[in-house]
């Protein structure tokens, strides 16, 4: 009836407190006879008949009812009688008084309630304070672009088919998120049998009859190296890359150059990267994104641009030429 | 009720942070947009904005309705078929960029439509948008 368990803790009892009230006004009693009775403080009492603690240890309520001199079920709420919401607080811990006086002097605990709007409070306070952190993070994120990963990187892009005899491109990207510069030798393996036509920029040096080519300097911003290679007309067969950059002067870092490292021979144009005999749009986007129109005499933009206007192409073997379809 | 207001203060804080993710990418503008307008009888223009991290290279591809008589383009366009005109514009360094477009009679903006294409910098994927009038 108006017994309830509350997980893990006592039982409690809904008690009536204007029946309370009523009853012990009609036997004259005080509320600090009460008090002392049951052993809580008057303003307990107090707040059991103003309903602001319908429930109550049912230990205390038979003390009540026993200085109340009628029987528990006397004062308790009637069944269905609801408490209203202002008073559905339940007494928390403190409505033992545990060793204190009944005397009123000795205020309670002020009763701890449960305020829904708190953790909303808190929520809100959350949300702004990641405002700032939002701000912050988005600024590193979009606007300091060059503030990349701290680990410098080395990684070449090359197409993975050619036309034996025609130029292919090798482009290596090196980024560096230092500020200061980064002493460093950039060192390229060429494939076997292939010969070199041009780099961008100049290589410092070439070493043992062609083998390898290498750049050497001061790098502070993402830097494109690029190379162009050719092997003989009659040659079949793959091609591998290698290489390695050295940083540093005093404790110097050697790091392998990333990406693609081999290129087959076929009868495709090296920027044809879907194989299908033309150039799309998206394919020549991508061959000026990463060399810059004008800038590499080796990299023929005006034949890629025709192939690129026109239907489609064929490589003419005999001819060593590329063949436009309009 | 302590569970409901802990699901409600999830709620919220969810809530904010899609909102503010929504606010930044807003707040970013597109590397390209484009304006198809024209002034007077024959004139056309294509009015190309750039933002950071700009393409420096772009492709516009304009659809036209049939019969249309070309003119002249500035710049030269690169390409045109029976129905579309293409422009291939490199080392595009500034940040507005205008296509002029003369036709021997008035142009139907409402059949027109204008495509264009470029490389993201930031993701490498190719990018399409459409000229708003």
């Amino acid at each position: 009836m108006s017994d309830e368990m509350y997980p893990g803790g006592p039982v409690m009892v809904k008690i009536d407190g204007s029946k309370v009230r009523q009853i012990r006004e009609q036997k004259g009693l005080t509320q600090l006879y009460i008090a002392t009775a049951v052993e809580v403080t008057t303003d307990t009492v107090s707040r059991w008949e103003n309903k602001r603690y319908p429930s109550i240890k049912k230990e205390n309520g038979l003390k009540l009812a026993e200085a109340l001199e009628v029987p528990l079920e006397e004062i308790l709420e009637s069944a269905g009688q609801e408490p209203s919401a202002e008073n559905s607080s339940v007494q928390p811990a403190g409505e033992k008084d545990s060793g204190a006086s009944p005397s009123p002097a000795k205020p309670d605990p002020p009763p701890r309630q449960v305020r829904p709007y708190l953790s909303l409070r808190t929520a809100l306070l959350l949300s702004l304070m990641l405002i700032p952190l939002f701000g912050i993070s988005m600024y590193f994120l979009f606007f300091q672009e060059d503030i990349v990963s701290p680990q410098i990187t080395a990684r070449r892009t090359v197409s993975p088919h050619f036309i034996a005899g025609q130029p292919l491109p090798v482009f290596i990207h090196v980024s560096n998120p230092a500020e200061n510069p980064v002493s460093f030798i950039l060192r390229e393996n060429l494939p076997p049998g292939t010969k070199i036509l041009s780099t961008d920029p100049e290589i410092s040096d070439k070493h043992k009859k062609n083998k390898s080519i290498q750049w050497l300097g001061n790098i502070t911003r993402p830097a494109l190296f690029l190379y162009v290679i050719a092997t003989p007309e009659n040659f079949v067969g793959t091609i591998s890359f290698d290489g390695m950059l050295k940083i540093g002067s005093t404790e110097a870092t050697e790091i392998s150059v990333s990406g693609a490292s081999s290129a087959t021979s076929g009868l495709h144009h090296w920027a044809d990267k879907d194989r299908d005999n033309r150039i799309s749009d998206e394919e020549i986007l991508t061959i000026y994104d990463l060399a810059e129109p004008g800038r590499y005499d080796d990299i023929d933009m005006d034949q890629l641009e025709e192939i690129w206007l026109g239907d489609g192409y064929v490589w003419q073997p005999d001819k060593q030429q590329f063949s436009i379809l309009e | 009720m302590a569970q409901k207001n802990t699901t409600l203060s999830i709620v919220i804080t969810l809530a904010s942070v899609i909102f503010l993710l929504a606010l930044v990418s807003i707040s970013r503008a597109e590397p390209v947009t484009a304006r198809l307008y024209q002034s007077g009888k024959t004139m056309t223009f294509i009015e190309l904005s750039l933002a950071p991290p700009a393409p420096a290279t772009l492709i516009v591809e304009m659809k036209l309705p049939a019969g249309v008589d070309v003119v002249r383009t500035v710049p030269h366009f690169s390409k045109q078929n029976k129905n579309s005109i293409k422009w291939l514009l490199k080392n595009i360094k500034d940040r507005s960029f205008t296509i002029q477009l003369e036709t021997g009679t008035k142009l139907d903006l409402g059949s027109s439509q204008v495509h264009i294409r470029y490389r993201n910098r930031d993701s490498g994927s190719v990018q399409e948008v459409q000229a708003h009038q």
